[in-house]
């Protein structure tokens, strides 16, 4: 499974952040979230598919 | 197709319905025979209203052909506005907003919004101890926009003790200026003296604040002048003021006359973070936000032409039954809540972070400190254009009196 926060679309909402805090974080000074290194292998998929739902910019993908 | 087939609306984005009867207005909107997603009006001059949530997404990602600039010879609004200067960076589009932005998101981001939870707690403490042994408030005025501003306040290192004469000032600028534009210019006149003053102080010696950051960070290739600092700052400022008072107000409201919703928050007060969201979309302070079309172009269904101008209401598509279901219920635990209530696209709310945060502890602090708090409806009055914010002007409650939190 492959996650990333597609930085053309992300616009800094960080709901992200919000509902799945061990797989986001922040890049403040690009107002844009990104996924956590290596937490595709550590967070189940359903929270990052929760996290993707939540996101009113529909900037989250999700890659088998 | 011929001749427009419009879509048309009887529909007054600053008229008495929509203040007055705000649900059925947006549900008339909405559920409309055809599901049109957006429709004319031929009020103030004719304009274009999207109420459905994809077109409304597509219309706020499309910042070109959705332009937010606004100048004196093109000005933005419905109907146009006077105020000669574009508000940065609201009124100004494409890379140069961005750059606007950059240069604010050391202070307008999640993590200083964190950090700064211990002193919004503070801050409540303070405004609540002012009335809890009343057994009386007018929150409108004592409390919800009282902790917006104090810690815009704070941040930009002006004076926040004087967060009374503030309220009045930016309240005076967007409140009075159709029906009292004397009394509104004065008021503004005196907001930008404080902030001349503010700039004066600091330019000797900068501070370690928004506003010095502001004032010594260059964009677009050199430092703001004077007056495009006061632009900037008096929408920092005004963004965030009556928006977040706002949709507490509005909230507290629904609240009140729903004794099991008020239940269910008591019952689940720790999910306050998830909680507010329901409420930002469906008791969210508005749409009262504008583009104009600078392209000949088809749009969902209809032919836009460029100079007309645009509502976006994002409060109408966060009731769209096509992206909530059930939207009329308040649903405390709802999922797939991808509302706009910060707006969408390049002009995401910069202060949405701090707003959220601010209406979780408004909001928990009621809960908390005067659960039992009764709304006196005989005196509950809306601001009375809610084209502008959709917005509890006077807000009394009762509650039974507590203790002070803080020594005298």
């Amino acid at each position: 499974m492959k996650v990333w926060v597609d930085p053309e679309m992300c616009r800094g909402h960080a709901l992200c952040l919000t509902y799945a805090p061990d797989a986001f974080e922040f890049i403040d000074l690009e107002d844009r979230s990104q996924v956590i290194a290596g937490a595709e292998g550590t967070v189940p998929r359903e929270v990052f598919e929760a996290a993707a739902r939540e996101c009113p910019e529909r900037a989250i993908k999700i890659e088998d | 197709m011929g001749a427009d087939a419009k879509h048309v609306v009887d529909f007054d984005p600053h008229g008495p319905k929509l203040r007055d009867h705000n649900a059925e207005q947006l549900k008339e909107l909405v559920y409309n025979e055809g599901s049109c997603p957006m429709g004319w009006s031929e009020h103030h001059g004719g304009f274009w209203a999207i109420w459905g949530y994809d077109a409304l997404y597509d219309a706020v990602q499309d910042w070109d052909r959705f332009s937010s600039a606004h100048s004196q010879a093109c000005p933005k609004g419905i109907p146009s506005s006077h105020y000669p200067e574009p508000l940065i960076p609201i009124d100004i589009d494409g890379q140069e907003q961005q750059e606007y932005r950059k240069i604010v998101l050391n202070w307008f981001n999640p993590g200083h919004a964190k950090r700064i939870e211990a002193r919004i707690q503070e801050i409540c403490d303070e405004l609540i101890d002012e009335f809890i042994e009343r057994g009386a408030a007018e929150l409108s005025y004592e409390f919800f926009p009282a902790l917006p501003a104090i810690l815009t306040l704070e941040m930009l290192g002006w004076e926040a003790h004087r967060w009374r004469e503030w309220i009045g000032w930016v309240h005076s600028f967007i409140h009075d200026s159709t029906h009292d534009p004397e009394l509104a210019m004065q008021n503004t006149m005196l907001m930008y003296a404080s902030i001349d003053a503010e700039i004066e102080k600091r330019r000797g010696q900068a501070g370690d604040d928004l506003f010095s950051d502001m004032m010594r960070t260059p964009v677009n290739g050199r430092v703001m002048t004077d007056d495009e600092l006061r632009n900037f700052a008096t929408l920092v400022l005004l963004g965030g003021m009556d928006t977040t008072a706002g949709v507490t107000g509005n909230s507290l409201l629904l609240i009140d006359q729903d004794p099991q919703l008020r239940q269910q928050i008591v019952d689940n007060i720790d999910q306050m973070p998830k909680i507010i969201e329901e409420f930002l979309r469906y008791a969210g302070p508005g749409g009262g936000l504008t583009r104009t079309v600078t392209v000949d172009m088809d749009f969902h269904g209809e032919q836009l032409h460029a100079g007309e101008k645009v509502l976006m209401m994002y409060w109408a598509a966060n009731r769209d039954p096509k992206a909530f279901p059930d939207p009329e219920k308040i649903d405390i635990f709802r999922t797939n809540n991808r509302h706009m209530a910060f707006g969408l696209g390049p002009h995401r709310c910069l202060g949405s972070h701090h707003a959220r945060r601010m209406f979780i502890a408004l909001m928990t602090n009621i809960f908390t400190r005067i659960p039992d708090f009764q709304v006196q409806w005989d005196s509950v009055k809306r601001f009375e254009d809610c084209g502008s914010v959709y917005a509890v002007r006077h807000l009394p409650v009762t509650f039974t009196p507590g203790p002070r939190v803080r020594p005298a």
